[in-house]
């Protein structure tokens, strides 16, 4: 069984112009590849599956209706990406509540406990919580931790300062870890 | 002084500075702080790695058929020829508005259709507003053709709210939403001028 490569997985250049002279077989091709690590990324970032499910849709439909727009010296996947994180970001705007910058960053600069222990090894299902944090703080610690964005890519999808950014990802990491210390106390007590 | 944890945190999306470097070449407290935050990446790209997905191709590739191939096949039209699609959908609304039998025949508040009455006409400003906004980034040109898709699709429910003649104040709602939709895109794009009913 073939090693599940999500965006890393290639498609044969003979595929893209085909799809771009308008063959669905190859448009059909480059949906199966690439839609489950659309979705897997919208679920991340969204934690919705309905909402995932309609930001593959849209994804896709912009995809192969601008297709013909790609060139076929850079990378397809990475264009697939960049739509679907543009897509998904687009999802969170709209459906959540812009959130105050009332903490300064200079409060968040000068920890330095996130990361001396394991906390997180206690989680067993990080999925669910992770789905508790608040849309933004969920969107921007997926986008800068396992997408790799930096926080001036972060902070220009969601059209706010580096700031925001800085602070949500610290938003996340306090809210996470706070979640997995009540859930050892939980399952001390049990 | 060790590495905080924003720095701990840029580091790996970004350059590390020669100070950083060095300090963690001699610091053993932050690589291990540094290994423990890849670690946690590695954790957080994990999740929903073993999800179910189920592929609706039929559903996008009907959706493509009804869009039809000639969208792909048109070079980059001009910025009038970019809004033709959507403005006869949005002039298709307005046709079968003005002659829906169900506008004359509703039972609901003369005050819900003023004010279906009055959305419409400040789509309609809000329309002329939007033709008049160009792009200027490969982002802008993005959301353009988002919100373009999007106005196709509430084009859409608006004719079939008139022609399952819903009640009016669903028509009401799907309006309001369109004209909230234009709203949104014009002012990031950086048109500021507000439309009557909006409160100061």
């Amino acid at each position: 069984m073939s090693e599940y490569k999500g965006f890393g997985q290639a498609i044969d250049a003979s595929v893209i112009t085909k799809a771009q002279n308008g063959e669905r077989a190859a448009m059909e091709v480059i949906y199966l590849s690439y839609s489950k690590p659309c979705y897997q990324m919208a679920m991340r970032l969204t934690a919705n599956p309905q909402a995932s499910q309609d930001i593959v849709h849209e994804v896709f439909l912009k995809v192969l209706k601008k297709i013909k727009q790609f060139e076929l010296l850079g990378s397809f996947s990475g264009w697939v990406r960049k739509i679907a994180l543009n897509e998904a970001v687009d999802y969170i705007k709209r459906n959540s509540r812009s959130n105050a910058e009332t903490e300064t960053v200079d409060e968040l600069i000068s920890t330095h406990h996130y990361f001396e222990h394991q906390w997180w090894e206690s989680i067993r299902d990080l999925e669910k919580l992770t789905a508790k944090l608040s849309p933004n703080a969920r969107a921007v610690l997926f986008l800068h931790e396992v997408e790799g964005l930096t926080h001036s890519e972060i902070a220009h999808l969601f059209d706010k300062s580096e700031r925001f950014s800085k602070q949500m990802l610290f938003r996340a990491l306090a809210q996470l870890k706070a979640m997995s210390a009540i859930k050892e106390l939980k399952n001390a007590s049990d | 002084m060790h590495l905080t944890d924003l720095e701990m945190l840029t580091l790996k999306n970004a350059v590390k500075s020669n100070s950083e470097s060095e300090h963690l070449h001699n610091c053993s407290a932050c690589q291990k702080r540094y290994e423990n935050r890849l670690l946690f990446t590695q954790k957080l790209a994990k999740t929903y790695d073993s999800l179910e997905f189920e592929p609706k191709w039929e559903a996008l590739e009907s959706e493509l058929n009804m869009n039809g191939d000639n969208d792909m096949d048109k070079p980059k039209p001009r910025l009038a020829e970019k809004w033709e699609h959507f403005l006869i959908a949005f002039a298709a609304s307005l046709c079968i508005v003005v002659i829906s039998p169900s506008l004359i025949n509703t039972l609901e508040s003369s005050h819900v259709k003023t004010k279906i009455k009055l959305s419409i006409e400040e789509n309609k400003n809000l329309q002329e507003r939007l033709s008049l906004v160009t792009p200027k980034s490969p982002y802008q040109l993005l959301n353009h053709q988002t919100l373009k898709l999007k106005l196709q699709d509430l084009d859409q429910q608006i004719q079939l709210s008139y022609l399952e003649d819903v009640s009016e104040t669903e028509k009401l709602q799907l309006w309001e939403s369109r004209k909230q939709l234009l709203l949104r895109f014009i002012e990031k794009m950086g048109g500021h001028q507000k439309t009557r009913t909006e409160v100061v």
